[in-house]
């Protein structure tokens, strides 16, 4: 067995970092600086059952060692995305799509079309912070999260994992409904809700006066949830949250994080991804390890 | 495109806010209009690199002309001769070269796209610069400007967009604040201009990927990175 090779969600990779929803698009335009098939796996961006424009206004805003977006999921919905799923396999690797949703019969009706596409997991969104109805209700409410989980994993054919909101009142709970529902795993966090303020013009920065925090700002409260939330489940967690470098992700591993993703790292260094990957392979010769998986949640 | 440390090959102040940070060792662009991403050090502060598009290229160098407005602008003019700078590039479709007589429209430092343009562009080539006031940074653009263009007209305070002579004879080329930018789009509708207009728009990946730095066209959102920076203003809504 290579030494970063992990089993996550049921899935084979051959390391485990893997890029975060919203931050790679669909893997096309950094796959014109190196080969993304060298990465665990891609996440593509956050579809919903219709195609959407977004946010109008500002949708990125620099913060101390961090961002604030506000992208509001524009993308090309389910159905092109069916269509164009292929173009992601072709990159040699594991294919993650992500789910958001405004109701919970959007989701079921997307998680359906969704079954044509040639993608290897599913990773249902109920933490996107930027989108007026349903998305991040659905993981901040225990309830609700348990409900949609336990529907669209009725349909999809895919193992799923279920992003959680670092905004919900108690994340733990969160994930222990997600796995009580039958998902596969885990991913966390998605972004934190923040703020800006134009103190020229005295106005919110953002039109949707929110906007989701990310970047290195966020690392040590991100890692603190996925050591809590590693605790209380059986079930794979993949670790995100300002991960940036190599100490980062062997932090998540060793925090109980199964796989990692990189995010908003990409944006300050396109190459972040490959250096976690080079730096895992020399931490596991450096320390004598055999695989990766036997520091995880050691800590 | 390439990403990587290159070296900064000299700094050069025009003024208290401006700048000329001369790149070594970098991809050149393969279109005037192009920019690079550019950081003084990849996870420290800043976090996001800027967008900055290409000035000059000479003697295998790239040339940026910056205006100080955060952080990170203030990070890259601290930058000496010798420091270390990320470099992601050449991105984006720069201006097209439509082989006509060319009108190029800049305002104050939103002009810097268009030197090279016009090192690049191949017939006559009138340029409109509008300043706020006369100032070292003016006069040295204008001093650029004058050897390659054949027509420099300046406009010290008011509107440059006022004084260009519209006209379906020539191709124009403009960079700008975002007001001027509007009412270039609609002199360019009302006088039916051919006219490509570059946006340098707020970014995080530049490369198409988050969708931070939309422009509205006719087709829905396009990214100012990937489609553009440089847009028909036909297209533009």
């Amino acid at each position: 067995m290579n030494v970063l090779e992990t089993t996550f969600a049921g899935v084979k990779l051959k390391n485990p970092v893997i890029t975060a929803s919203g931050t790679f698009g669909f893997g096309e335009e950094y796959n014109e600086l190196y080969d993304v098939g060298s990465l665990g796996a891609i996440t593509g961006k956050g579809l919903t059952l219709l195609s959407s424009e977004g946010n109008d206004g500002v949708r990125v805003w620099e913060t101390p060692s961090g961002m604030l977006n506000s992208v509001g999921l524009q993308n090309i919905g389910v159905r092109k995305f069916v269509e164009q799923s292929h173009k992601m396999r072709r990159f040699g690797t594991v294919v993650i799509a992500n789910l958001g949703g405004h109701s919970t019969e959007e989701y079921l009706e997307a998680a359906e079309i969704l079954n044509a596409a040639d993608i290897d997991i599913l990773e249902l969104n109920v933490s996107c912070p930027n989108i007026k109805s349903g998305g991040m209700q659905f993981g901040a409410n225990p309830e609700l999260l348990y409900k949609l989980t336990a529907e669209v994993k009725e349909i999809t054919r895919f193992p799923m994992i279920v992003k959680l909101t670092p905004n919900a009142r108690n994340i733990v709970e969160a994930a222990q409904a997600a796995e009580s529902a039958g998902a596969e795993g885990v991913s966390l966090v998605n972004t934190f809700l923040g703020m800006a303020i134009d103190t020229e013009s005295r106005k919110a920065v953002f039109d949707n006066v929110y906007a989701g925090l990310s970047g290195a700002a966020i690392m040590p409260i991100a890692l603190r949830m996925v050591h809590q939330v590693a605790k209380a489940v059986k079930i794979d967690v993949l670790g995100m949250g300002g991960i940036c470098t190599t100490n980062d992700a062997l932090q998540f591993i060793m925090a109980g994080a199964k796989a990692v993703a990189v995010g908003s790292a990409c944006f300050a260094n396109p190459t972040a991804p490959l250096q976690i990957i080079e730096g895992l392979n020399d931490y596991c010769a450096k320390h004598g390890l055999k695989n990766i998986g036997e520091i995880r949640g050691i800590v | 495109m390439e990403y990587g440390k290159v070296r900064v090959k000299s700094n050069y102040k025009l003024s208290d806010g401006v700048f000329i940070l001369s790149a070594e060792g970098a991809e050149l662009p393969k279109q005037a209009g192009q920019f690079y991403m550019l950081k003084a050090s990849d996870f420290s502060e800043p976090f996001l690199p800027r967008p900055i598009s290409v000035f000059d290229v000479r003697d295998g160098c790239v040339d940026f002309l910056i205006e100080v407005v955060g952080k990170g602008t203030q990070a890259l003019m601290s930058l000496k001769a010798g420091d270390e700078l990320e470099m992601f590039g050449a991105l984006g479709n720069g201006f097209p070269d439509e082989k006509r007589d060319a009108v190029l429209i800049g305002g104050g430092t939103g002009c810097a796209p268009l030197l090279y343009l016009a090192k690049t562009l191949g017939k006559r080539k009138t340029i409109y610069l509008g300043f706020n006031q006369r100032d070292a940074v003016s006069d040295y653009l204008l001093e650029r400007f004058d050897g390659i263009c054949d027509k420099v007209v300046v406009i010290y305070g008011g509107f440059v967009t006022e004084d260009v002579i519209y006209s379906e004879d020539a191709v124009y080329y403009a960079c700008g604040r975002e007001a001027m930018m509007k009412v270039l789009k609609q002199k360019a509708d009302d006088f039916g201009t051919k006219m490509y207009l570059s946006y340098g728009n707020r970014m995080a990946c530049g490369v198409g990927a988050c969708v931070c730095c939309v422009v509205k066209t006719v087709d829905g959102n396009k990214r100012a990175c990937k489609e553009g920076p440089v847009f028909d203003s036909r297209l533009l809504v």
